[in-house]
């Protein structure tokens, strides 16, 4: 008689550890309306204006009290924490959509999720040798032409879309992917 | 060190150099272009000398940098899809997130650092100065995407020979 | 996962540098394999049988192997009248 397969230590299922309050949040059913390609590519428009706006509003109300005393210091604060909340409901919603590959651990998600988040974080760094360049050829270009301000505007810029690029960059992946998968879904069947 | 094939597919030559060797350089050549940035934007323009020797550091962040960059690893980080293998893939993947989160760190806190430091220590300049709250001047700024620009350069295979076991290809 | 890919690899007398060339990976490859640090994709698996000559059940499993020993013993066992 042969014998019979050792069993191995017993290794939690995908479902059980996405029992956590995080995992179960981009598990509610609720989330699914921002999961569809329309809906990934809005989000993800919605939060790059979101992010121009909180960048470049506070600076310019900044840049307006250094240059106008009258007006107050306090308009730059206010400003910059009432674009704070909404950006950072988006910025969770952007996170929602791409059912939280970047927040999860690896053992939470499936291979597909893997391969996805991988994919975003390789094309997001490998755009940033190539864009640190250019940001560092304009800001010694504004640094000459005295432009302080606007070197401050495109660093925080630059800080800003780092944070989002692979969320960005996953979010027009599955985008496509699901009008792939729609088109297929629409199209004649083998068996027709 | 020497120029040798690279067991990947393409038998690319680059600089063969063992991982121990690769990880002090990394923590060489990173190190010194923080420590050039940080000396840099202490340090005062009248103590010549020391700028000098700072100015080194620097030298020595860059050239680091450039000779990581042209060892084994740099087919690995930066060659086509269809030039490694699966494993090796997964490995760059894996390095180029460990890479991305280090950057936005790194940033967020040598930003803080400069506001807290800069607020202190800096005095209030007129024309170069970027201000917002603490004044930074730009030199700081392009000091800080010079060192950001090496540092992504050398990462990736600075991370892949933190992960080399140098284990031998015969068994 | 679990593997006998160095129990194979052995058998047919072949270097870690050969089987990583018969299947198109890097040596290192064979050694994370061997090791279970690495789960290969499909596709490697079903290239590593080919050359191995082994079906893929055979070479991966999601539960440990039995040792070599006991089944020798078994089989033994079952054979003496």
């Amino acid at each position: 008689m042969a014998p019979e397969r050792v069993p191995g230590p017993v290794v939690p299922s995908r479902a059980q550890l996405r029992q956590g309050p995080l995992a179960s949040a981009f598990d509610d059913p609720s989330m699914e309306r921002y999961r569809t390609s329309q809906a990934l590519r809005r989000i993800s428009v919605l939060q790059v204006g979101l992010t121009l706006v909180l960048v470049t509003v506070p600076i310019l109300l900044y840049h307006w009290h250094q240059t106008d005393p009258a007006m107050p210091l306090w308009a730059f604060a206010v400003a910059a924490v009432v674009l704070f909340i909404p950006w950072m409901f988006v910025t969770g919603m952007c996170n929602g959509s791409v059912s939280g590959i970047f927040d999860l651990r690896d053992a939470q998600l499936d291979e597909i999720e893997r391969q996805d988040r991988d994919a975003a974080y390789r094309t997001a760094y490998r755009a940033l040798i190539p864009v640190t360049m250019v940001l560092l050829g304009t800001v010694s270009g504004l640094s000459a032409a005295g432009r302080g301000i606007w070197v401050f505007w495109l660093v925080s810029l630059f800080l800003c879309a780092l944070l989002g690029l692979p969320q960005h960059i996953a979010a027009w992946r599955l985008a496509a992917r699901g009008d792939a998968d729609a088109a297929q879904a629409d199209g004649p069947s083998r068996d027709a | 060190m020497m120029l040798r094939k690279t067991t990947t597919k393409t038998n690319r030559y680059a600089l063969a150099i063992s991982p121990r060797v690769a990880r002090v350089l990394s923590v060489l050549s990173i190190g010194s272009l923080w420590a050039w940035f940080f000396l840099k934007f202490y340090l005062t323009a009248e103590s010549t000398w020391l700028m000098r020797a700072v100015g080194e550091l620097a030298l020595l962040g860059v050239g680091g940098s450039m000779i990581l960059f042209a060892t084994q690893y740099l087919n690995q980080a930066y060659g086509e899809d269809h030039e490694i293998d699966e494993r090796e893939r997964s490995a760059r993947d894996r390095a180029y997130r460990v890479a991305l989160n280090y950057v936005l760190w790194v940033f967020v806190l040598t930003f803080v650092t400069l506001e807290v430091a800069g607020a202190r220590d800096v005095p209030k300049a007129t024309g170069s100065a970027i201000g917002f709250p603490a004044v930074i001047s730009k030199g700081v700024v392009e000091n800080f995407l010079v060192v950001l620009f090496f540092t992504t350069f050398a990462l990736p295979p600075a991370i892949l020979a933190w992960w080399d076991r140098g284990e031998s290809d015969e068994g | 996962m679990h593997n006998r890919i160095a129990l194979f690899r052995a058998e047919r007398g072949l270097s870690r540098k050969a089987l990583a060339e018969a299947v198109d990976v890097n040596p290192q490859t064979i050694g994370f394999l061997e090791r279970g640090d690495y789960s290969p994709s499909v596709e490697l698996a079903l290239r590593l049988a080919q050359v191995l000559g082994a079906r893929v059940e055979m070479l991966f499993a999601l539960d440990p192997f039995p040792s070599l020993a006991d089944q020798l013993g078994a089989t033994a066992e079952s054979e003496t009248p």
